[in-house]
This record gives C-alpha cells, structure tokens and sequence, in this order.
C-alpha cells in the first residue's frame, strides 16, 4: 500500500470523525432537553415529546458506533499501509543504497589495482628500454604522459568517497523517516494500551559522513578554507 | 619523513599516499579511523594527514588529541581532508590543532602545495 493510500485513508478517517461529531453534537442538543433543537436535529421524530426522543437515543448511539467501528477500520488500515511503508519501501531502498555502496567501493578498488599494475607496466618499458639501448625520447616522452594520464585517474576516484557520503547521508534520511513512520504507526494502532510492543527502532547510522559532500565547486570550497588558514597557525 | 595517512575510506587512503607517493613522499603508515591513527602514532612520524568524520574517533578529535600529547605529537603538522567546506566547519577544524585544510575532491598539486608551506612553516616540526 502506497503513502497516497495511506492519505487517501486518513481523509476517509477525518471524514468518519467528523460524522461521529455530528452525530454526538445531535445527542448533545438532545439531552440539553430543547425541543426545538431535538426536532431539528432528528428530522424523523414525528411528535417531539421526551419520551419519543429518548427512544432516539439507542438508534443515534447505534449509528455513532458504527461510525467509529468504520474509524478504527480505517485506523487499522492506514497503520498497515504506514508498516508497509516503513517495512517494505523504506528498508529496501536502504539496502538498495548499502548494494551501490559497496558496489563502487569494490570498483573502486578493482580500478585502483588496474591504475597500479599499469603503472608498472609503463616502469617495465622504462626497464627494457634502459636495458636495450632505446634512447628514443619521445617513446619516454609517450610513457611519461601515459603515467601522468594514469595518475590523474587515479585522483579522480575520490568519487567514490564523496558519492559514498552523500549515499550515506540519503541512508540516514530514510532510516529517520522509517522511525518516524513507525512513531505514526504506534499511534494508529488499536492495541496501543496493553498490546504487545512493536520491533524495535531501526538502529541510526553513525554519522561519519558529510551532508554536503559534492564533487562541485572544489575550487571556490578550496579558495575559502585558504582564506580562513590564511595565515598557518600555531602549533 | 614518515606520514600517517588517516581515513575510513580504503579508496581514499591509497589515493592520498599514492598521490603523496607521486610528489616524493613514500614512506606512509596507515590508519582507518583516529583511535588507530593514535595507537600508530609515534616520534617517527612527522606529518598527519586526516579525514573529518569517521568512525570511533574523528579528525578533529585525533587533531585535539594528538595536541594535549606532552611528545611530538603536541607539534607535528596536522593537514584535513575533507569533503566539509562551510567556513564554520573550517575554524573549528584550526580551533582543534588542524595546521592547514584541503577540501575533496583535491589534486596532487594542492596537496604538495600544503605540504610545503607546512614544512616550511616555522612553527612546524
């Protein structure tokens, strides 16, 4: 069950309560013992006597009842659709986010090692070219660009890191939406008095990430800190 | 000269002492969070380089730590990388012991550029 759902009942769940207030400001006029007010308020009273309206009184608290079986059905409902949320959507996109985590962490290091072994491919060159006599400089020239290509790949994996953060940081939103949605379960549970507990909260990720983490505008971030340690402090 | 290069992250961690391995530092020790970097740290080393947020123990915990140390660690230079970069982030990191701050993503050249004018600083070790 979708969130909309879950809006779609909570409208209906007003709506029933609101009808349930009705009914009881009806029963309200009716015991303050007005007879004009109990005759507007239950058109169906023929001869507004006491004692006839009075025989009302069991129809209008049956009604109200079923009313408020209707509100504790859609209670019901929308406390399932909030357990569905938390449970179903909201933990699996967070271990979808765990999946990507880890999926370019491994990446990461796989293209590391690449970088690595073909850096030492290019020393080899460097190897066999001292040992045969090769003085060409522009093959040491090539094999000089190639490295530096290498190692600015090797620079630009801090994706990994800053992505990861921001991943992270998306991971805490969700578990603090599932907490709360869960808070929100709590109090449209029926059982709430004397029913056995709910699961445990969700455990927070511990905060070692950074909200702002982006690849963009490294150099204006980069001219700011200069700014602020523009003169090196004292050790 | 030795660095103890600290951060959670492996990947970053290679990056950093590869590229300090491609500005002429080699000699590089290790660490995955501030409460290691503590139990690594001795009079050998003599220069920090440190990530923010990471797990047990942060940079500015590690930088505040490594201050209140009656040996070299009172003294050596502490540089922070990071992905942090609002000014409030940047003081509290100086206000912590941090001697100099570089913000991720970083190039090789602006890690030797930091390395440099710390080893050159006079109050540096």
């Amino acid at each position: 069950m979708t969130n909309n759902r879950a809006m779609e009942l909570l409208y209906d769940s007003e709506a029933s309560l609101r009808l349930v207030d009705h009914e009881l400001e009806a029963l309200r006029e009716f015991t303050d013992g007005v007879q004009e007010n109990i005759v507007a308020a239950v058109p169906t009273a023929a001869e507004p006597t006491p004692t006839s309206a009075l025989a009302l009184v069991p129809a209008i608290l049956q009604r109200a009842n079923a009313e408020i079986v209707n509100v504790l059905q859609s209670l019901r409902q929308c406390r399932s659709a909030l357990e569905n949320a938390t449970t179903d959507k909201l933990q699996i996109t967070h271990e979808k986010i765990r999946e990507v985590t880890n999926a370019t962490e491994t990446a990461a290091t796989c293209i590391l090692d690449g970088l690595d072994r073909a850096q030492m491919m290019i020393d080899e060159l460097d190897a066999e070219a001292d040992a045969n006599g090769d003085a060409s400089e522009a093959a040491r020239d090539i094999r000089n660009r190639l490295r530096d290509e290498i190692f600015m790949m090797t620079g630009h994996l801090q994706f990994q890191d800053i992505t990861t953060q921001q991943l992270t940081y998306a991971a805490s939103v969700l578990v603090d939406m599932e907490s709360r949605l869960s808070e929100i379960a709590r109090l449209f549970d029926p059982r709430r008095y004397g029913a056995p507990e709910l699961p445990p909260e969700p455990r927070p990720i511990p905060a070692t990430f950074t909200p702002d983490a982006t690849i963009t505008n490294a150099e204006e971030r980069q001219a700011l800190a200069d700014e602020v340690f523009k003169v090196t402090p004292d050790i | 000269m030795k660095f103890l290069v600290v951060d959670d992250s492996a990947t970053m961690r290679r990056i950093v002492v590869n590229s300090l391995q491609r500005v002429g530092f080699s000699s590089c020790v290790e660490a995955g969070d501030g409460r290691e970097a503590l139990d690594k740290f001795d009079a050998s080393v003599s220069f920090v380089i440190t990530d923010w947020n990471m797990p047990n123990m942060s940079g500015t915990e590690l930088a505040k730590a490594l201050r209140a140390r009656s040996d070299s660690g009172k003294t050596v230079p502490i540089l922070m990388v990071t992905a942090r970069s609002v000014k409030e982030d940047i003081l509290t990191a100086m206000e912590c012991g941090v001697n100099n701050y570089i913000v991720k993503p970083f190039t090789p050249q602006v890690l030797k550029e930091k390395i440099d004018a710390l080893l050159l600083a006079p109050t540096a070790s």
